[in-house]
């Protein structure tokens, strides 16, 4: 009975997977993003099927209580896709900054255009000469 | 001095751009004396998607209005401007703030400094001549920290690092169409100017209090604000300098 608590991790790893895949068949998950959650679950899988890879990669680098590389490996792994978020956040930032820059100068144009069509007076582009300045 | 005759006789375009977010009580001022005041140049306002009537205001009183349709902060809109400068061939782009603080009869000024100095971005300093309103205490001193940073990093002396009345040339405008930072921007700016090797030149304005509104910067923003600008600075000096190309098609 003391496989039960790896059958049950492994159900879950299994079942986030297919969440995932589920998710981007849907097309609710891009995939850039999905590979990073695939390889996630994939080592949670591998972890939950062969538990002693764990008790070897801990006596490897010294770590006495294996269980505790769990929780560090998790950590960093939780950090990571934390900065990936974050990074993908300040790149919609950049986008939606100049998506508005460019709605709002199209807007103008087409306002001066309009105006321009219906005869209105608009706003004539005034060229200064250096002299006008100099008073 | 010598190109001064020269520019006597070309015809050149200037932009006004005036960044303002729920400015409404103070707009229809700052247009009007830049209509008095700087008659040989385009007015434009960038609304940073306020929620009171700045946009119509602005437009009611005749001049060009961008909206924005989200609120970009101020150097989103500033960019706005600097696109629309480039886009439609500008050769000086100016920006002024919509709450009263710059005066527009200094441009002339700026325009002449600009001539004089063949800088691509001339700065209007309240710390050279000490006259008018001179800001807080506190603000003081973190623009002094501010100034002496900066002049350290561009080995030129900046006294008003984080003045918004700036006028820029051509190369300038094409550079700050395709970069520029998005919050707090002025200090920034001025090491992007360093790291594409424009040049920039700072001469004595005059500025006032702020006529309405508030302040972008508030007190517990500021602690925010100056470890962003110094780390951002700071690590824009750890980059490599790069000439910019001037793309400006005319």
């Amino acid at each position: 009975m003391n496989l039960n608590i790896y059958l049950i991790s492994f159900c879950i790893s299994l079942a986030f997977a297919s969440t995932i895949l589920v998710l981007i068949r849907k097309r609710k998950l891009r995939e850039q993003y999905a590979l990073l959650w695939l390889l996630m679950s994939s080592v949670m899988m591998a972890l939950s099927l062969f538990p002693s890879l764990l008790d070897v990669v801990a006596q490897w680098i010294h770590i006495y209580y294996p269980p505790s590389l769990l929780y560090f490996l998790s950590v960093v792994a939780v950090l990571f896709i934390l900065l990936h978020l974050t990074m993908a956040v300040s790149a919609l930032t950049h986008r939606v900054i100049i998506l508005t820059q460019t709605l709002g100068l199209q807007e103008q144009r087409i306002k001066e255009l309009e105006a321009q069509a219906s005869g209105m007076p608009t706003q004539t582009p005034s060229h200064v000469q250096m002299t006008e300045v100099i008073r | 001095m010598s190109n001064q005759a020269e520019i006597h006789n070309q015809s050149l375009k200037v932009l006004v751009i005036v960044p303002a977010y729920n400015e409404a009580e103070g707009i229809a001022q700052v247009i009007d004396q830049l209509r008095r005041e700087t008659p040989y140049a385009d007015v434009l306002v960038i609304n940073d998607g306020s929620s009171d009537a700045t946009g119509t205001i602005a437009r009611a009183a005749g001049v060009n209005v961008i909206d924005l349709t989200c609120n970009l902060g101020i150097g989103g809109a500033v960019q706005t401007g600097y696109r629309y400068a480039a886009e439609h061939h500008y050769d000086y782009a100016v920006q002024i703030d919509g709450d009263g603080q710059h005066s527009p009869s200094d441009l002339g000024r700026l325009l002449f400094a600009m001539f004089d100095t063949n800088a691509d971005m001339v700065i209007g300093s309240r710390f050279i001549t000490k006259e008018g309103f001179q800001s807080t205490f506190a603000r003081k001193m973190g623009i002094g920290v501010l100034s002496t940073l900066l002049s350290r990093l561009t080995g030129r002396i900046v006294t008003d690092p984080t003045s918004g009345y700036r006028l820029c040339g051509r190369r300038a405008i094409s550079l700050f169409a395709r970069e520029y930072p998005t919050d707090y921007p002025e200090v920034e700016a001025l090491m992007l100017l360093y790291n594409r090797e424009l040049s920039f030149a700072e001469i004595p304005v005059v500025m006032h209090e702020r006529q309405g509104g508030v302040s972008s910067i508030s007190a517990l923003k500021s602690v925010y604000y100056m470890s962003k600008v110094i780390l951002s600075v700071l690590l824009m000096k750890t980059m490599k300098r790069k000439a910019w190309e001037n793309r400006y098609e005319s």
